[in-house]
């Protein structure tokens, strides 16, 4: 929540899979020089017991939400000329495959091809769109129990650097790509996760 | 729920592995195809028959699928 006055912040607590309630945020805010999509949901969820409602409960969320909300932002024109775009995608799906991971990869794959499309549509305007790929971040998205503490323990041993991302591992390249210390990059997926697709 | 369709259920995650092979006494991870996957494959099973979420934690503290049984009913 940013609170800081002198800035003249506002926030909005949304639902996002609302569309209404988006485009509705979107007609109130003033331009914007940056735009951080960065809500996710995720079950591991083998082949054999996916189903239509978990399907679309999760790209609702991971891939819905951001194109609709680029799309009023787009639309309503509130997105300032330069400006940037950021999409959380995954490494997950987009560079490597991991065993339940299919719905989770499926709307990330589509966040990569949607991230894709919209630089290159808004190149002309001077609006950037890039997306952070990170593999496992310590949140509580990561944390819900189906995997153990053990497993996770193990699961690290994947990584060259020895450990998962954390937050600001995420949140400062997110800061890099919206700012114009990356104003020559769009369309790129930029991976950050502890080297674990070297492998 | 009963413990022999319960079986029945946990059986059919496997493939290769034969049905007089699943026991209530059987130690699941001792059997050849036991593999992570099957692991997943168990808790989403549980999750649609029961409607039970079983934790990556409930599945370590169980050894045999009588075991496993005895957590589902207890959160059933």
């Amino acid at each position: 929540m940013l609170e800081n006055q002198h800035l003249n912040h506002l926030s909005y607590a949304i639902d996002l899979c609302d569309e209404a309630a988006i485009s509705t945020m979107v007609k109130d805010i003033p331009v914007i020089n940056g735009c951080s999509n960065n809500a996710g949901i995720t079950k591991l969820t083998p082949i054999q017991f996916i189903t239509p409602e978990e399907i679309e409960r999760i790209h609702k969320v991971n891939l819905v939400a951001p194109m609709m909300l680029t799309k009023h932002l787009v639309k309503c024109k509130k997105l300032a000329k330069p400006s940037s775009i950021v999409f959380t995608a995954s490494a997950g799906g987009v560079f490597v495959a991991s065993l339940g991971n299919a719905v989770y990869a499926t709307s990330k794959c589509g966040i990569d091809g949607y991230m894709r499309t919209v630089a290159l549509e808004l190149a002309p305007k001077g609006i950037r769109c890039n997306s952070v790929n990170p593999g496992m971040v310590e949140t509580p998205l990561i944390n819900r129990g189906q995997v153990s503490a053990e497993q996770h323990e193990k699961d690290k041993e994947n990584y060259p650097l020895g450990r998962y991302g954390k937050p600001e591992d995420v949140a400062f390249a997110t800061i890099y790509l919206l700012s114009d210390a990356s104003s020559w990059m769009t369309g790129t997926a930029l991976k950050i996760d502890g080297g674990l697709t070297l492998k | 729920m009963e413990i022999k369709e319960f079986i029945e259920n946990f059986a059919s995650q496997f493939d290769d592995t034969p049905m007089e092979e699943f026991k209530a006494e059987t130690q699941f991870r001792d059997l050849d195809e036991w593999s992570s996957l099957i692991a997943l494959s168990i808790i989403a099973m549980v999750d649609e028959e029961y409607d039970v979420t079983l934790k990556g934690d409930d599945m370590k503290a169980a050894n045999t699928i009588e075991e496993l049984y005895q957590i589902v009913k207890s959160k059933l």
